[in-house]
């Protein structure tokens, strides 16, 4: 599989120097630290942490210091001629914002999901053209995570957005605080050779940041 | 005994229709038990040490991997009730009433039937790989559809779980059923048979797509085609083909590319890692689990009988003149693997500096006829259409046989399609 641009978000000229931040010597191996025994897992339904982190964290590229409210405005659909389904956004009604565009199946309606945190349950608001790479004609969605703000993951955390498994093509799935037992920073963390061009996301199997490298089970 | 012999050994006692086999769990119980084993074992099973895959697994799995805490968290099945239901909350808890595997570890008796019906449970329930962008595929019967996941007659979803994880949410994931099980025409599940339509790279493509992103640059997700995952990461677009597992123990190599010597504790040790880096090296799965699949599926493909020459003697002429030097009649490969460029395939799988060797493994053709698309990216959908000459320029290589007049290659085809079937019912 090959990495793609179309949804790495560009990396910030004159990255933080601090590769070794919180990869801290006494959190051990990975899979070592704190979790319980298997299958004896008990912890409640995600909810916003609370507790600050209990180390200084260094500044990740991406994170989110306050809520986006979306724009309303959403650029009109592009339905290609000869396709079946909708010919025009006008006859996209069943939602917000409701307009027309090619998909493999034919001319199909999207909708903007919400445009404030306030509207997505637990999660939050990603707005169209805040999602690095990604085209802005879109939709507005609503993605999950463990927080919305940088203040939830307590005074000196940072909320920070996850690209998800399997490659990094399906953009930003959720925002995770980040933690005092992150394996990684930014991106430009892992790199391997044996595993080639990674990104670093949150991995909800171990609560924690860690390189994620691009490729389906199989 | 070398690993090779003991793995024969195995073929020889299943085919002569041993019920038990006190090899294959003996050999289990050192896998589970011994560190030393397993990683000489490990070693040992590799063809190409240089590959990234290889190299990955050579370097971490001793020290590294086995400090991983095993991981056997509380799942439950996606099911038909579950479709549309995580559309608004999609991270809601809801495995209450699931659980882990059971019983694993101390409780599990080490027995063939308690090991099988372990290896069949983790089939449909163990968490291969956390995928949230697949659990979007069924907010509708039209997006399960358009994914490729079935809905069987126990009302079960594409072999999706719903998991729970360490810091308590809740996630969609897949299992060895979502790729390698279908329904029949009832509607029943068959485990070790591909899933010819699932396909990861539309699902992916018609998300990404929907949320914005720009058609040209998502173009390369629609190359996979349904039935194939790109499971490399070596920047290369090269998905491979999902193998139907019916007649794994047959094969001398595991992969299309060849990268691992099989044999039962190959096997293991190949599912174990596999377990391992799909959550991106966080978790190890207990190894009674892996030992378990790797014994559920190494018994795959058991049944059958050899290509019937008596009922096609033209057939089976043809069969040993152009084929049994490579594929042989019994489900042997007495030449197990060929050079990528001899076989004259695409050969973007085989050379793959992931888990590349220089050469394609010859499959087995151990019940080849329910095999519902062939070559390692799945691009011939029949015997039919391996043979055809017209094929050649679209899809080149393998050409072994297209040169036979049209009655020649009928018989062929027939013959062919007795190896390892069912006969005689
Ligand atoms: C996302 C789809 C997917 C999932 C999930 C998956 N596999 Fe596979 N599997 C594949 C693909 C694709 C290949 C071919 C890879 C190759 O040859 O390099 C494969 C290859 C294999 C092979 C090697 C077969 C051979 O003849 O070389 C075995 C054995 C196997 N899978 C078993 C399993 C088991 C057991 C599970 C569950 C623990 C599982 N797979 C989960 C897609 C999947
Ligand atoms: C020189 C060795 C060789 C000969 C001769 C040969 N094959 Fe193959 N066969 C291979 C290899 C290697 C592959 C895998 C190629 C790939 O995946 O690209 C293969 C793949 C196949 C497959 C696909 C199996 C699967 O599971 O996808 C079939 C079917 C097959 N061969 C049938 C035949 C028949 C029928 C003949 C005789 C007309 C024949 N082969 C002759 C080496 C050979």
């Amino acid at each position: 599989m090959r990495v793609r641009s179309a949804w790495v978000i560009v990396a910030m000229a004159g990255a933080i120097g601090c590769q070794s931040h919180t990869r801290s010597e006494d959190a051990g191996p990975p899979g070592l630290v704190d979790a319980g025994p298997p299958g004896l897992v008990d912890a409640g339904p995600p909810g916003l942490v609370d507790a600050g982190p209990f180390c200084v964290l260094p500044v990740p590229e991406r994170h989110r210091p306050t809520a986006d409210v979306c724009d309303m405005t959403r650029p009109p659909g592009s339905p290609s001629p000869g396709l079946e389904g909708c010919t025009s956004d006008a006859e996209c009604t069943d939602g917000a914002n409701g307009r027309c565009s090619a998909s493999r199946f034919g001319n199909e309606c999207s909708y903007d999901e919400c445009f404030s945190d306030g509207e997505c349950g637990g999660g939050l608001c990603l707005c169209r053209g805040a999602r690095g790479g990604v085209g802005s004609y879109g939709n507005n969605l609503c993605v999950g995570g463990n927080c919305r703000v940088d203040s939830d993951c307590g005074s000196g955390g940072f909320c920070a957005p996850s690209l998800g498994d399997c490659g990094d093509y399906g953009g930003i799935v959720g925002y995770y605080c980040r933690t005092c037992e992150d394996e990684c920073l930014n991106d430009s963390d892992c790199v391997d050779p044996m595993q080639g061009n990674g990104y670093c996301a949150y991995n909800p199997v171990s609560a924690r940041w860690a390189c994620s490298y691009s490729f389906c089970a199989g | 005994m070398s690993a090779r012999l003991a793995g024969l050994a195995l073929v020889a006692l299943v085919a002569a229709g041993c019920a038990t086999d006190d090899g294959a769990l003996a050999e289990g119980a050192r896998y589970v038990s011994d560190a030393d084993f397993r990683e000489a074992r490990l070693a040992a099973s590799f063809v190409a040490p240089e590959n990234g895959y290889s190299g990955l697994r050579i370097e971490r799995y001793g020290e590294q991997w086995s400090a991983l805490e095993p991981w056997n968290p509380p799942v439950r099945a996606v099911t038909e009730a579950d479709v549309g239901a995580f559309v608004d909350d999609p991270w809601r808890p809801s495995t209450a009433e699931g659980g882990a595997l059971r019983p694993v570890l101390g409780e599990l008796e080490w027995t063939e039937e308690a090991l099988l019906a372990l290896g069949e449970q983790a089939f449909e329930r163990y968490p291969v790989q956390l995928a949230d962008t697949i659990g979007e595929a069924t907010a509708s019967r039209e997006a399960l559809d358009r994914g490729g996941l079935w809905v069987d007659d126990r009302a079960r979803v594409g072999g999706l779980v719903r998991v729970r994880v360490a810091d308590g949410s809740e996630h969609f994931a897949v299992t060895c059923a979502t790729c390698h099980a279908r329904t029949d025409d009832r509607g029943r599940l068959v485990h070790g048979a591909t899933n010819p339509r699932f396909d990861w790279g539309a699902i992916a493509y018609d998300r990404a797509l929907a949320r914005g992103g720009d058609p040209d640059a998502l173009a390369y997700l629609l190359t996979w085609g349904p039935g194939q995952v790109d499971v490399t990461p070596d920047d290369a677009d090269n998905a491979a083909a999902i193998t139907d597992l019916r007649g794994v123990s047959r094969h001398r190599y595991l992969h299309w590319a060849g990268t691992i010597e099989n044999d039962l504790v190959a096997l293991a040790l190949r599912l174990e890692t596999l377990l391992i880096t799909s959550v991106q090296q966080a978790r190890r799965p207990p190894r009674e689990v892996a030992f378990a699949l790797a014994l559920y599926v190494w018994r795959m493909g058991e049944g059958g009988a050899p290509g019937d020459a008596a009922s096609e003697p033209e057939g089976a002429r043809q069969f040993e003149r152009h084929c049994a030097s490579c594929h042989g009649a019994d489900g042997e490969v007495p030449t197990p693997r060929v050079r990528i460029a001899d076989v004259g395939t695409d050969p973007a799988v085989g050379e793959s500096r992931t888990r590349g060797t220089g050469f394609y493994r010859t499959p087995s053709l151990w019940r080849v006829v329910e095999r519902r698309q062939l070559l390692h990216d799945g691009s011939i959908e029949s015997l039919e259409a391996l043979l055809d000459p017209a094929r050649l320029g679209d899809a080149p290589g393998h050409d072994w046989g297209t040169q036979l007049d049209p009655a020649e290659r009928a018989a062929l085809i027939r013959f062919t399609r007795t190896i390892g079937a069912a006969r005689g019912e």
